[in-house]
This record gives C-alpha cells, structure tokens and sequence, in this order.
C-alpha cells in the first residue's frame, strides 16, 4: 500500500466521520420541568396549578399562636409571638424572621417551605408579607396564562377557574389589608426581564384604593356569577370558592373598613403616632362616612336574602357537633380550609382546644397522667364572663342568678360545649370513659391538672377551650406533634358570622331595627338561650351595640375572630391595656383537701407577676418589615413605627 | 473573542454533533489498524522502492526510517556508514535492499522483526551463539541480588539470577547485549562480546529524571514537565489497611487535605480536598480513572494501583475544562509487563479500635451529679447503695454503657488480594482479584468490597496497539434500617440507670430509645454493582515521523440495589416490683408499621476520545503535540417501590399487605452530555527550555443555548537551569534545578446543596412528587389532588466558575538526587461561584430568585516536598519523605449566610470560607459579680445580698439568655446594646476544614527488614467540643461524659473548663461562642509498618519467590490537644440527632507472597 492508496483512505474515512451531523449533541432533556404550554394545555392540567394555589391558604390550624392568642380571649405561654407583641415589642426589624419571634408569624424555618409540601411542619403566618405575595403571584400566574391559552380551555371551566384564582388572590389582599392598611396592588406577574428593577417597585395603594381593589374585585366575581352559591356537600369539588365565600368576604371586609378604627378622621393607627397625611391616608379613610355601614350592611342583607332565604345556607342545628369530620362543610359552612387525615392533616388537635393533661387509665388500669396536647388556648376570666347564663342574661345584669362560689352552674349552653373548666366531664369519641378535669391548686394530688401559674405548657387561667378539636384524634401519650390523623378542616367563614355583620352593620347604620333583633336572635336561638325581647324587652341602638360585640366574642370564640374585632372596634388599646384574670381554686384546708374549694377571680401572673401587657397605638397596623422597604423604597411605613 | 471563532471555523463542520464525530473517529480508528500496515499479519512483506546516487549510507538508513517502522542501531562511530554509495532497488525486501546497500562494505545487519530494529555491526563480529554466565550485586553492598532481570536485548530471551545472585544465559553472537533491571536499581545494559563470564553491579536508584509522569489524556517526562503535579506510587496509597484511598491520600504528597466524615464502615469516604478550598460551591476534585473522567475513586481497590497523580496548577488541570478547577486526581492501574509471569498473592487480617470513644458517666455518678443540679440529696441511699444493689438485682438497677454493653470494640478487617501479570513484547497482561471485608461497632454493620480487574495491551501490529481493560467492583454496604449514626447519638446521651441489656440477654430502653431494639430492627444493605470498560485502539501513522491516532471507547455501567427493612423497634419491660425469680419480660412493639422499601439505580456513562498525537525531535528542538476530542454521556434511571408488612414479616415485596394504600412507587430518570476539545503544545530547546499551552474548549448541556461552551487556555514555562554549563560543570552536587512557571483558566460546574444546577436556565413547573398521593396539593371534596408549582425563576444566565491559577515553583536535586525538594506556591482567582443573588427585588415580586454566578473567592498556597533516602555501606537503608501544604482562602464576595443564624453575610467577606461566626465568650460570671437582691415589694430598693443571679442590680444591664448566674458564660456585647444578639456576632473560629496538612515519612531498611513509620498531621482547623460529654444533661436528662463531670464549674473551682452545673441545662450556655471553640492542630502517626523480608536462600527450599510479612498500624498515636474526642473528627455536628463514628485505630498483620 503506498502513500496515496492510504491518503485516500483517509479522506473517504474523514468524510464520512463529519457527514450526517444533525441533533445538538448537548441538547438534553429536563423531565422534571414542565413548561408553559405543557401545563395549560388542558382543563385538568391547569387545574393542577390551580390547586396549588388552594395550598397558599392559611393553614391556621397548623399554626401554635393562633390569632385568638393575640387577645383579651386567651392568654398562653410566654414563648409564642403573641406573647411578645402582647408586650409591644413590635418593630419593623422583628416582623420578619424566624429567631425574633415577630408577631402574626408562626414559622419554622423549614428547607421545604416554599414548595408547598410542607404542612406537618409548623410553619403558618397570617400577615407575612412574603408569603402572601408568592401566593398573589400564583394567581396572577394563573390568570395571565389561561388567557394565554385559552384556546386549550372549556370555557365553562374557563369562566370559573378565573373566579376561584381571582378570589382567592382577593383573599390573600384581605389579610393584607387588615393587617396593613393600604398596600401595594399588583395584578401581573412581574418580570425583571421584562421591566426596569425600578418599575418593580409598586408603591402603596391607599386604604381606600386597596378596600376598593378587594370589594370590586368580590363585585365582579358575583355579577359573573359563574361559581355556585354553594357546592353539595357531597361534590368532588366542595372546598373550593364559591359566590358564597366571596360575597361573605365582600360583606366582612366592608364591615371592617367601617368601623371606628378606620372609619374615622383619624385612623386609630395614628392616632398619637405622629402621621403624617400621607400615612393617614394609608391606614384609613381619612373622614366618617355613615353609608360605610349602611354598603356593609347591604351586602350581608344581600346574602341573608339571596343565599340564605334560599336555604343555600342555614345555621347548623347540632352547634355540638359542629366542628366534626362527619359535619364538615354542612349548610352553615361558607369557605374552610380542607385537611384531610394522613396525607393534608391538621395540627389543631396537638396545639389548641382541650386540657391539656387527661389521668388516662393505662392497661393495668392504672391511671396514669397522659398528655394530650400543649393546650395552647387558655381562656381569660374576660372571655368566660362574658358567656351569658342560661336564662340569656349576662352574670353581671340583675337577675342572672350567678353564684361566684359555683360559677359554672346554669351557664349559656354554649360554654359548656366550647370550654373546659374545673369538674368538667371530657370524653372525646376515642376515650373509654368519661374523665373529670380539675384546675385546682391541690396540695395533696398535685401533678393532675393543677392550675400552677407556672410557666409550662398547662393552663394558665383554669380553663382550656376544646371547640374545634376533632373529638375521633387520638394522640399518643406525649407525643403528640407526630399525629397525623386529624383531618378537620379550618373554617374562615360561616353563616352565624355573616347575621353578626348584618346585624352590627345595620344597628350602626339606621339602629336597632327589627331585622337586627331577628338576626341575633337566630343565634342565640340556635344557641339555646332565650332571644333579645324574651330576656331584655327593647334596646337602645348602643345597649344593641354592646349586646352584639358580646354576642360576636362568645359565638364566634376561639375562631380568631376577635383579633379583628377588637381592633376594628379601637377597642384593642382599652382590652389590652387592662389587667386580665384567672380563676384561682385552692381548698380550704389544703394539706388534706378536707375542707371546700374556694373560687376566686385573681389577676393573671406569670413568673409569679402579674402578666404585663401593652397596647400601643401603632399596634392597629404592623409595620412592614424593614427587609421590605429596604427592597422597595416606595414603600412608606406605618405610622408609629 | 479571536479564540471562539477560531474554533469555530475548525469546528463548523460537525459542532452540532461533536459526539458523532468523536464516535466515527474510533471507528476510523479500527479501520486504520485494520488496512494500514498488515503485511506482517497476513505475511505480505513490505516492499521498498529506492533509487539514489552519490549519497552517504547513513543517509539511506533515514530513507528507509521514513517508509517503514524500522529503527537503525549502530555505533555513530563505525566509519563506513559515512561511505558514499549509490543504490537502486524496486519492489525488493528489506533484507535485499540491505545486502545491496553493505555488499561494498565490512558492515553487516540483523533484522529483528518484533520490534522494528535493524542492529549494524562490523563484519565478523556478529560471532556463534554461545552460553554467558554471570553474576549481579549490588554495587554499594556487594550482596548478591536475587531475581534480577536479564534479557538478551531485542528479544524476548531472557532469565532471572538465582539466590545466589548468579545467571546462566545463551546469547546469539558476539555481538549481543544485555540488559539488567532490578526494581529499585538502575539497568544497566552490558556487551557481551565474546566472554562468557561477566560481573555486574547495579546502583541503586536514587531518583530516577527521566521518570515518565501520567498527566492530563498522555504521559510526560518528568524532566519536561511545566506544571505542578505530585505523584504518589499505589505501593503507599496501598500501605494502610482501607477500604479506598481517599482515607490515605492526603499528607503523602503536597497539595491534599481532607476531613474525615467518620468511621463507618462503608460510608467513610472522607472529603478530599487539592490545595484547600476555592469554592463556596461544590469543592471535590475531579477523578480519572485510567485516562477516562470516572467519579470512582472508592471502587478502586487500592492494591490495584500503580500509581495516583494529582494535578494542581492550570497547566496540569486545563485539559479538564470545567471539570478542573478543583484539581484533579488521576488514577493509574497496573497493567501487565514484559518478563517472567508472576503471581502474587497478599493478605491481611487486622483488628479495629475506636481511636477515641465517649466515655460517660456511670450510674452512681450520673445520679451524683443529677443530685448536685437539682441541689437535693433525693437519691443519697440509692449513690450510698448502688453498687450493693446493682450487684444483687443488675436489672432492676442497672449500670448501662453502650461501649461496654452493646458494641463490639474490637472488629476484625480482612483483605485478599491476588495478581497475576506478565507478558512479553507482544502481549501484555495484568489480572486481579480482591476481597475486602470489614465489620462495625455493632450487629447489622460492615462492608464487603469484591474487585476484579483485567488489562490487556496486545502489539496486534507493528504500529498498532490495542488496549483493553475492565476494572469491576461489587460492594455490599450493611447498614442498620435506622441511621446508624442517629443511633449513636440516641446511644451516647442513654441514661446508665435505665436498663441497656438485660441478665437474659434480652434488651431495655430508656426514654423509649432500645439501641439494641433500633440495632435489631432491620436493616439498611445496598449492593452496587460497578463496571468500568474501555477499548482503545492506538495507531502510528509511518508517513509522518512521530505522528500517532488514537481512539477509546469506553463504557461503566453501575447499578445499586437498596434494600430497607424497617420492622417496629421492639424491647422488654418488667414489673419493677415483683422479686426477681417472679419477673416477667414483657415485650413493648413500636406502633410503627413494617415496612419493606426497595430502590434500584442504574447509570451508564459513555467516553468516546479521540486522540492525535505528535512528537518529534529535530536535532535540540523537541515539540511535542497533542489533541484530544472527548465526548461524554450519561444517563442514569431509579425505580423503587415499598408496601408495608401487616401480617406476614417476610422481607420480600411479594409478600407485603394487599392494601394499596401503602403502597408506594417513584421513578426517574435523566441524560447528560459533554463534548471537549483538548490541546497541548509542548516545546523544548536541548532540554533546558520548556514551553507549553494546552487548554480544551469544553461544552456541558447544563447551561442553556448559546451558553454552553467555554474555553480554558493555560500557558507554562520551565527553565533546568542546572543544565546550564555554567552551572553544570562548576557545581557537580547540583544534579537538577529546574524554575517552572504556569498561568490559565479552569473551570467548575455550578452546584445547589450537592447537586449538579442542570436545566436552571428552564422556566419550569414542577409536579408535587407522587401524583398527590404522599403530597396532595390539596383537598377537595375530602379527595387528594396533585398539584404543580414554579421552585424559583429561571436562571437564563447561569454559566460555570472559572477560576484563574498561577504557579510559580522550583524543583531542586543534589548529589545525584539523594535529596529532591519541590517548592511551589500558587494563587487562585475564583469567579461566577453561584450565591444567592444581591440584586434584590421587592418582596412583592413573589418568587425566589435563582442563585446567580456572582460569587468570588481567591486562594493562596504555598507546598513544599522532600524526599531523601541513602543506603549505607553496611546495608542499613534510611529514607525520609516529607511534604507540607498550606491552603488558605478568602471570600471577596458572597451572599451566604455564613451561620445560618441571620448573621449579616457581609462578615463573611474578606475571611476565608467556613469562618465560624458565633459570640465572644468573656469566660465566667463570678460569684464577686453577684451584689445585690432586688425587693419584690419596692423595685427600686436594692438590698446588697447576693441572690445567685447576675442582673440589673448587680449593675450588669446586658440581656443575653435567660437567668444568669455565677458560673454562666459572659458573652461581649461587642455593638453595646445591653442585648446580645447575632448583632454581636464576630469571628470566633477557623474553619473546620485545615489550612496547613503535613506528613513525613521516615523508613529505615536493614538485611531484609524495614520499617517506616507515616506521621500526618494538620493545623488551622478549629472544631466545637460542645457535646454530650460536655454539656450535662443537654438533651432532656442525657447522660453527661467524664470530661464535664470532673471540670465543671463550682465555687470552689472557679477556673473550670466547663460551665456551671444545671439542668435542665440553661441556654444562656449552649449559645454559639469561642467558649467552645477550640484549636484541632494535630499530629498523627497514621501508619507504622514493620515487616521482614524472608531470605531468597530459605525461599527457595518452599518454590516462592519473595515473601515479605508484616505488621502495621494505623492511627496509633495523636498529638492534640483535644483529647476526648477524635480532633479530626470532631468538627463533625452532633447536636442534630447524629453522633459521630469513631475513626478506628487498626493494627494488622499480612503476608504478601510472590510466585
């Protein structure tokens, strides 16, 4: 072979190496990533972005500091954020961030969160800032792209989706809004690489801009009326939103924007808080207008008469049994948060309601002392005062028939579904027998229960409440927090709630008509206790007033409503500026119990002190973290902070 | 950007499909061997054509050279070859054109076909056969030297001296010469003429120059090497009794550090790091296996390798690319060799010892110190009594420590290893087999490592070589179903008056935890299964000098199955109150629920190269070319599935529980490609000037479109100035100076918490893992439903780091390389590292950012080794190797936060990575400190009588955690806000990983026995001693170590080590601080050999070859200063559920027996 045969080998061999090179050898395939087009191509597969967005509701239930905590309601242990904000320690630098326990944030730093998974951790914030707009930018996500795609769409389904994403994107703006007034609105998803950084920067909306944003937004879903009223209760898509939960809201978030706090020439927030015009408008309406109740008052009437006349919704006959998987969104249930045992469970049952030590009798029958929960609910001596008696009289009102020596004796009904008090019977559908809770100081048993003042995990007032425990949750002795099997959804609205707005509303804007006496009434009916003529005749529109405030704190108790409402009211720098109480029983003859138990009313202690608490002003509105106005330098601060 | 377009004019051709075209030139390969040259296979000789006048003979010998293979040897001394002749011959043999071209002279010409020699020599000369006999010693000693290789040169005639040294040996001619070689000695090559008896001496090999060193895709000589490199034999890296060599790399040579990830069995591999840490991101080198990137250095049985190069400067690591940043470590095999076949066999059996384990306290003094906290004598009788009581009735009172009670210290480790190798000129071949096994501290724990080796090297023509080798590996990995490590921590912290172990053998628990039942309760076992195969077909092209192709292929498939059993953790309790004689164990079951879970992973990666190769030498120009086209591919697939066992606990899936519910399944898969264009370019004028580029254009699929390919030039000089006549002559004992310079780029692939960033440039969504049924995304109508959500916005932009090196250094030989240093020192530049971004958007904008290429860090370093040995006349052979390396980085920019805490990630900048940020302790409140009482009923009024609390009326007005009182640490308010917080937050430590790594190695040698003793050691790593031995009760009334109990603070003994007793323990101590911090310097002796070489004269009698036995051991002594736990260990957490496993201690015994 000589030198030519072998160079044409060669040429014939390189030809054929570099011929036929087509596909980029470095293309290769991501199957974890799904892209647009992909996940909107159908109705089902865009429902699975939807649902995701269903996941960004507040898990409440989850949550150890619920919102009651931050009250005059409760009072828990020292280490929650509730109880360092119930000190005024509120600033823009603690509001956000896992080790300064900020206020309204429950949140454990988990390396799952974000991704939405990761309910049986703890982590769940009301008013964080961060969270909420990730959860207004899968709505906005949502909506940009169906109308991208709606070619691929039924546009039945279409209609809907939009509705249940927009409000849910609503709701999200609500809490916002309560819990900072004006904020910043945005309805797209922002793209650095679209945009200048600087257009990123969204500068607060009004108060009345963002109350305007949210009740038209609530307006339009129901005049589209593509949602149900109410889905069935056995539809595969209960749970979802409905014209009835976003009119609920409409009607709840024009209540609070007419009230005192915000209602006024001075918002409450600025008031001795140096507020500048600007801030003023921000965190209120900036003047009182009287057709604020009368619009809020509108819009309850409108699902009283619509919904409710309708029998789409009802009150619940069997209050008892409320708060049971078997009764979950029955006819009064408007929107709840849906958990389900093993796979989106609940931590309700290990963090709030019951006792929080149970004597349990073992397999010897022994009784041994089996902890529960941590009993995070403890109610003050505030709250359980304001349960009226059984004859529908408050205990202080001539006639009521308290005893202060057996102040447990011919209360409303609804106390002894919803607390727990000393000598109270418990059995939850588990247990085997029926167990007597004590809250005595007793020297002779100590460890059972004894109400201690000292700074564990036991109550702190003599009471526990046990409403919205699910009564089929067995925990295991002590370790509760790996229990899984409570699938007890958490309820943002219900009916009752929605007679106390039209109620409230209607008394302020035209007084104490007849439809406001038969609103409170349907509840106190449905409670068991006597109605407002049958106990007090006729109201004056302020005696109304208070009978409603009261009426509100007992129905709705332990559902983190009262946060809201004592705020709204301005109430929140007289009921947190006060000494709150306990109930301290302690045996006459103590080293042999041999003598009476002795009730008496004392002042709530901690650490052997009394519990010092402070409301400040600037506490109507948080602050915006100081991340946050870093990040964005339009945003102006709220007053006081 | 000239070079990008330069590569792509070369490229256009086939960048769109890179892989295809390095997968045809393999094929081109094949084909090559195939048509080129075969004559001398199929027996077709080769022909020549020639046709010159007036020419000198010499000058035909060139001709010839450039038409065939052929090497002329001869004397440049014989005149005749200067005579000018003219010669004509068509179509004729070799052995024709040669009669033609001597017939006018004296000359006359031997062909040796087998390697292409033709031998010219005088006429007559040539001479009879006839038989030589000889005998070698070594020149220094004069002792006889046994098994020396003598070979007839050009062929593969040869044999071995026998005990006495002496060789027997019949030569062809006159004319013949031999070569002598002996390991450890230099050959020595001898005429023959016509004697029959000869004497030869060999010297012993000092340090060989001319050593060849395997570099990046080839080998280079020693003598022209540029860049910064250190080898280590695999006789050393062998030495010390594990399971792979990442545990006994570092402190052999420069430039390696590492840190332990503790001792268990089979999941040991340490982190290794080549001149410290350069990178926020992912920090391991990059590892080649025989030439092809392969992540296997811990399937590589250590006695199967011949040798380990680590590449360190730009030069070295170019050819990686963006795999080369973080240096390289390229391993070698052994192949076969030309010569006598030998078989090698070689065993060892050792025993295992924790180097140091957590010494607890025992009952009595548990409760003693559990009193003093509690400051109540509640438990006097019970401390008075104990031992009485524990005597008569050890169950109801027990004394439990899991070191005694449950693990076994002392484990046995075992290693077979048999080699074969052999071969002659035209094949050669290496086999082996090795098994290594070793066990844990407790039941259910243990590697099994089985090896299987094969290499070929076949001449299959005279220009072509075939290479082929398979490196196999199977490993079982025993492993308890629960963490074995969270097992330990559970067992470390047990409380000793609860009971461990039974009388009966039967186990108890304490707080719930049964280390026993948790022991018992399943298992965890992988087996992995790992082949790497290559093929590589090595071809010269005759028509240019020099000029060489070469194609590899190669193929490692792995796959791994795990199996988990996890069954309900079960142990017994007693009736505490009945007599011993009436007890009954009853058994307490975990409510977990049986479950079987079983995963396989299967990955296969590809590795075509091409390769073209040039060298050649014009008179004092040496250039040396080479270019590589490699293209890579992996994919890799898992599957698993689990049920959960109700009824019958029968470990196999079939066998589970029908409920489908519980049943579990998952999957996935992935591709990946690379394609890289290698170069180097080296030049030499008469071996004292060196210059050399090299570099690689590298692409990765990791990045996006466009933004793929990248491009990483180095350029290096070196200067042997000792060559220089000026020095040469005037300086003999300066044997070699050579000054080496380097500058160039590498690259590292961007990483997220370990793994590869791939596809960050998609906007994507991703589905909830199990279509909702693990993690629905939500509920309705009581019904899970699966979800998808965006983990971050896209990264469009993401690249890899680039890191620019320089290197300056000298290597130094004196008197004849008795002693060698090399010093070196480099600096990095670290860029495009991926940290959170600092570009910020409103927290409005709702979505996390990706992690952007913004990070920079710069390393600086300085290495320096030494090696020396001298045999003396008497025969005592001393040797010394030593080398030291000191890495240390600093972070210029980054976005971490170093703590985790919030820590501003500002502090971070300017120190070097891994600072360890935390309060600064002021030591201990003191009882002096303690003034005043504060009255309940008047605030304001003092009352100056100490209360055992420090606070406000003791003047003190800083907050830290909690009550303080005298004996709790004193932390610095260092910004002054009487608040201590992360504000306050400084540099407390180093980082844990060391900035200097040393190790010497001293070895003397002595008629047959040696010794050498392997120190290693390592200093600017500070570790936490905050653990269960010394924090009491720290973790809900665990059990405390010795090292609190008897240092801890007390009003008499205020210059304790450790805080005040308290329990529960206050926070207020625990808190992040230099307190405990300390220092983690150490020196290790990690391995003494003694071992003895049996006489060649006893050997003879058994037909053995060598026999050599030995003792060894490993981690015997440490020099710390810390010294209840393990130094290099302890810088492991144990405070999240996890305790480490003890580094063990290895004494053993081998025999290495040759045949």
């Amino acid at each position: 072979m000589n030198k030519i045969n072998i160079l044409k080998y060669t040429v014939i061999s390189l030809f054929l190496i570099l011929s036929s090179c087509k596909k980029d050898f470095l293309e290769n395939t991501s199957k974890q990533n799904i892209n647009d087009a992909v996940q909107f191509s159908s109705d089902d597969a865009a429902d699975l972005y939807l649902n995701n967005c269903y996941n960004g509701l507040w898990k409440n239930n989850n949550s150890p500091d619920q919102p009651d905590l931050y009250t005059d309601d409760c009072d828990a242990t020292y280490y929650w954020p509730s109880a360092n904000w119930k000190q005024g320690n509120v600033t823009p630098e603690n509001i956000e961030g896992f080790g300064e326990r900020a206020p309204f944030h429950y949140n454990t730093p988990t390396s799952g969160s974000g991704t939405g998974f990761d309910y049986d951790n703890n982590s769940d914030t009301y008013a964080d800032l961060t969270q909420a707009y990730t959860r207004i930018r899968n709505c906005n996500t949502f909506i940009q792209q169906v109308k991208k795609y709606a070619n691929n769409f039924s546009k039945d389904w279409m209609n809907k989706r939009i509705d249940e994403a927009k409000f849910l994107r609503a709701f999200t703006y609500s809490f916002l809004f309560m819990h900072y007034g004006g904020v910043p609105i945005i309805t797209q998803p922002q793209s650095r690489t679209l945009v200048d950084s600087s257009e990123l920067k969204v500068p607060r909306s009004t108060f009345e801009e963002t109350f305007n944003f949210i009740t038209s937004q609530l307006d339009s879903i129901v005049k589209n009326n593509a949602m149900p009223v109410k889905y069935n209760i056995t539809s595969p898509d209960a749970g979802r939103a409905t014209l009835g939960a976003a009119l609920a809201l409409k009607g709840w978030i024009e209540l609070f924007a007419a009230s005192p706090a915000f209602n006024a020439t001075v918002p409450a927030a600025c008031n001795g808080t140096g507020a500048s015009p600007e801030q003023v408008k921000l965190t209120g309406f900036g003047d009182y207008d009287i057709n604020r109740w009368a619009k809020a008052a509108a819009t309850n009437k409108q699902f009283i008469d619509s919904f409710g006349a309708t029998k789409k919704y009802q009150l619940f006959t069997d209050l008892a049994k409320f708060w049971t998987e078997e009764n979950e969104y029955n006819s009064e249930v408007i929107f709840d948060r849906q958990h389900l045992a093993n796979s989106m469970w609940s931590n309700f049952s290990c963090w709030g309601g019951g006792p929080v030590h149970v004597h349990n009798k073992n397999a010897k029958g022994e009784i041994v002392d089996d902890k529960l929960n941590w009993g995070n609910y403890d109610p003050t001596e505030e709250l359980i005062d304001d349960y009226s008696m059984a004859n529908g009289k408050h205990i202080e009102e001539a006639g009521s028939g308290y005893d202060p020596q057996k102040p447990y004796v011919g209360r409303d009904p609804r106390f002894y579904m919803w607390v727990v008090y000393d000598g109270a019977p418990y059995k939850l559908d588990w247990m085997t027998f029926t167990d007597t809770i004590y809250y005595r100081i007793n020297k002779v048993h100590p460890e059972l229960n004894e109400l201690d003042f000292r700074t564990d995990d036991r109550s702190n007032t003599g009471y526990n409440s046990r409403k919205r425990v699910n009564p089929k949750v067995e925990q295991s002795g002590g370790g509760v927090l790996t229990v899984k099997t409570d699938g007890l959804n958490y309820v943002f609205f219900r009916y009752a709630e929605v007679l106390l707005n039209y109620a409230e509303a209607q008394n302020e804007a035209t007084g104490p008509d007849a439809t406001v006496y038969d609103a409170i009434d349907q509840i106190r009916i449905r409670a068991g206790i006597p109605t407002l003529e049958a106990t007090y005749g006729t109201l004056s529109k302020d005696q109304m007033r208070d009978i409603i405030h009261r009426e509100r704190r007992v129905e709705l108790s332990f559902e983190n409503k009262r946060i809201y409402d004592i705020i709204r009211w301005r109430i929140a720098e007289v009921v947190l500026n006060e000494t709150l109480h306990a109930m301290v029983i302690r045996n006459t003859s103590p080293s042999d119990n041999s003598g009476v138990w002795h009730y008496q009313v004392d002042t709530l202690r901690f650490n052997n002190k009394e519990h010092y608490h402070v409301f400040l002003n600037k506490m109507y509105l948080l602050p915006f973290s100081q991340q946050a106005i870093n990040r964005n330098s339009k945003l102006i601060q709220n007053p006081g902070y | 950007m000239k070079h990008v377009k330069f590569y792509d004019l070369v490229l256009n051709f086939c960048r769109s499909n890179p892989y295809l075209f390095i997968k045809r030139f393999f094929l081109f390969i094949i084909f090559l061997a195939v048509f080129l040259l075969p004559q001398e296979i199929y027996g077709q000789e080769k022909t020549y054509t020639i046709d010159l006048q007036n020419v000198k003979i010499k000058d035909v010998f060139k001709v010839i050279e450039g038409q065939s293979a052929y090497r002329f040897f001869y004397n440049t001394e014989l005149n005749e070859i200067n005579k000018v002749i003219t010669i004509s011959v068509k179509d004729a043999s070799i052995e024709d054109v040669l009669n033609k071209l001597f017939s006018s002279t004296d000359l006359s010409f031997t062909v040796l076909k087998s390697n292409n020699q033709i031998v010219i020599a005088p006429k007559g000369t040539t001479g009879k056969q006839h038989t030589v006999k000889g005998s070698v010693s070594d020149n220094v000693t004069s002792e006889p030297l046994i098994g020396v290789n003598v070979v007839v040169e050009g062929t593969a005639k040869g044999t071995n001296t026998d005990i006495n040294g002496e060789f027997t040996l019949e030569v062809p001619g006159d004319n013949t010469n031999l070569n002598i070689s002996y390991v450890g000695y230099i050959s020595e090559m001898i005429s023959v003429g016509t004697q029959t008896s000869v004497v030869i001496k060999l010297n012993p090999e000092v340090k060989k120059l001319d050593e060849v060193v395997v570099v990046g895709y080839g080998t280079q000589k020693k003598t022209s090497i540029t860049g910064s490199f250190a080898t280590v034999k695999g006789s050393q890296v062998s030495e010390s009794p594990v399971a792979n060599i990442s545990n006994s790399i570092a402190g052999r040579v420069s430039g390696i550090s590492m840190r332990p990830k503790g001792g268990q069995p089979g999941q040991d591999n340490p982190d290794i790091h080549i001149r410290g840490i350069a990178t926020t991101g992912n920090n391991a080198p990059l590892i080649v296996v025989d030439g092809i990137i392969r992540n296997n250095i811990n399937q590589i049985d250590p006695s199967t390798i011949e040798s380990v190069t680590v590449l360190k400067d730009a030069a070295a690591v170019a050819p990686y690319g963006m795999g080369g940043a973080n240096g390289v470590i390229l391993i070698t095999t052994k192949s076969g060799k030309s010569g006598e076949t030998t078989l090698n066999f070689s065993y060892y059996f050792g025993i295992q010892t924790p180097t140091v384990y957590p010494k607890m306290l025992n009952a009595k003094d548990y409760m003693t110190l559990s009193d003093s906290a509690a400051n109540s004598n509640s438990n006097q009788y019970l401390i008075a009594n104990y031992d009485r009581l524990h005597a008569q009735d050890p169950d109801k009172y027990p004394n439990s420590n899991f070191y005694n009670d449950v693990s076994n210290l002392s484990v046995p480790i075992q290693n077979y290893n048999m080699q074969l190798i052999g071969g002659n000129e035209k094949i050669k071949y290496f086999a082996g087999l090795g098994y290594f096994q070793q066990d844990g501290m407790f039941e259910n724990l243990g590697y099994t490592h089985y090896n299987f080796n094969l290499k070929l090297e076949t001449q299959a023509t005279t220009t072509t070589k075939v290479y082929a080798s398979v490196l196999g590996s199977i490993e079982k990995i025993k492993s308890t179903s629960d963490d074995a490590l969270w097992i330990l921590w559970n067992s470390v912290k047990f409380i000793p008056t609860d009971p461990m172990v039974y009388s009966n053998g039967l186990w108890g628990a304490s707080q719930g935890f049964s280390p026993e039942g948790s022991i018992k309760a399943g298992y965890n076992n992988c087996r992995a299964n790992t082949l790497m195969s290559s093929i590589s077909i090595e071809q010269q092209l005759p028509f240019i000098k020099g000029l060489s192709i070469r194609g590899t292929f190669s193929y490692d498939p792995t796959d791994s199955t795990t199996k988990n059993w996890s069954i309900p953790t079960t142990y017994y309790q007693f009736d505490t109150s009945l007599a011993p004689a009436n007890r009954v164990f009853s058994k307490n079951t975990g409510s977990t629920a049986t479950t079987l879970t079983e995963t396989l992973k299967q990955s296969a990666n590809y590795t075509y190269q091409a390769y073209l190769n040039y060298a050649n030498t014009f008179g004092k120009h040496e250039i040396t070319v080479l270019g590589v086209a490699e293209a890579r591919q992996s994919t890799v697939s898992s599957f698993f599935a689990s049920n959960e066992f109700p009824i019958i606990r029968v470990d196999e899936l079939s066998l589970g529980g029908s409920n489908t519910a519980k049943f579990g399944v998952g999957g996935g898969s992935s591709t990946g490609s690379q394609v890289g264009y290698v170069y180097r370019v080296g030049y030499n004028y008469s071996n004292k000037y060196f210059i050399e580029a090299a570099g690689r254009y590298d692409g990765h699929y990791t990045f996006a479109p466009g933004k793929r390919y990248g491009y990483f030039p180095s350029y290096s000089a070196a200067w042997r100035v000792s060559e220089e006549s000026f020095l040469k002559d005037r300086f003999a004992w300066l044997y070699n100076l050579k000054i080496r310079a380097s500058w160039g780029k590498s690259g590292n692939l961007p990483y997220i918490n370990g793994q590869l960033a791939e596809f960050q440039y998609l906007n994507g969504y991703t589905l909830y893992p199990n279509r909702g049924k693990t993690f629905p995304a939500y509920v309705f109508g009581n019904t899970p439903v699966s979800g998808s959500y965006i983990p971050q916005e896209s990264n469009p932009g993401i690249t890899w780091e680039t890191s620019t090196k320089t290197n300056v250094g000298f290597d130094l030989g004196l008197w004849k390389g008795l002693v060698n240093f090399e010093v070196d020192y480099f600096h990095e530049d670290r860029n495009n590292m991926l940290i959170p971004p600092s570009t910020t958007v409103p927290i409005e904008y709702g979505i996390t950012l990706a992690l952007d290429n913004s990070g920079v860090m710069t390393n600086n370093g300085v290495e320096v080794s030494l090696n020396s040995s001298y045999k003396f006349q008497n025969g005592i052979e001393v040797g010394l190797a030593a080398n030291y390396s000191y890495a240390k980085n600093k972070v210029i920019k980054s976005t971490y936060d170093p703590t985790g805490q919030s820590t501003p990630p500002e502090l971070l900048a300017g120190k070097p990575f891994g600072t360890q940020f935390g309060y600064h302790s002021l030591g201990y409140f003191s009882p002096a400190e303690d003034i005043a009482e504060i009255d309940p009923k008047n605030r304001k009024h003092k009352i100056s009588v100490p209360d055992d609390m420090i606070d406000t009326c003791d003047g003190y007005y800083v907050k830290q955690f909690g009550i303080l009182r005298p004996g709790y640490i004193k932390y610095a308010d260092l910004n002054h806000d009487n608040k201590i917080g992360v504000e306050d937050f400084t540099v407390i430590g180093n980082p844990t990983y060391p900035s200097t790594t040393y190790g010497f190695t001293p070895s003397i040698g002595w008629k047959g026995f040696d010794l050498s003793l392997f120190f290693q050691g390592a200093a600017g790593a500070s570790i936490s001693i905050a653990n269960f031995q010394s924090q009491p009760f720290s973790n809900n009334k665990s059990n405390t170590g010795y090292e609190y109990y008897n240092n801890y603070w007390r009003r008499d003994r205020q210059n304790a080590t450790y805080p005040r007793l308290d329990a529960p323990l206050s926070s207020n101590n625990t808190q992040v601080s230099d307190f405990w911090l300390r220092n983690s310097d150490y020196l290790r002796l990690k391995n003494l050999i003694f071992g003895y070489r049996v006489p060649a004269k006893i050997l003879k009698y058994i037909g053995v070859k060598a026999l050599r036995a030995y003792f060894s051991g490993q981690n015997l002594l440490t020099f710390s200063k810390v010294k209840f736990i393990d130094p290099e260990e302890a810088s492991l957490p144990v405070f999240q559920g996890k305790y480490y496993y003890p580094l063990q201690k290895v004494y053993t015994f081998g025999v290495d027996v040759t045949f």
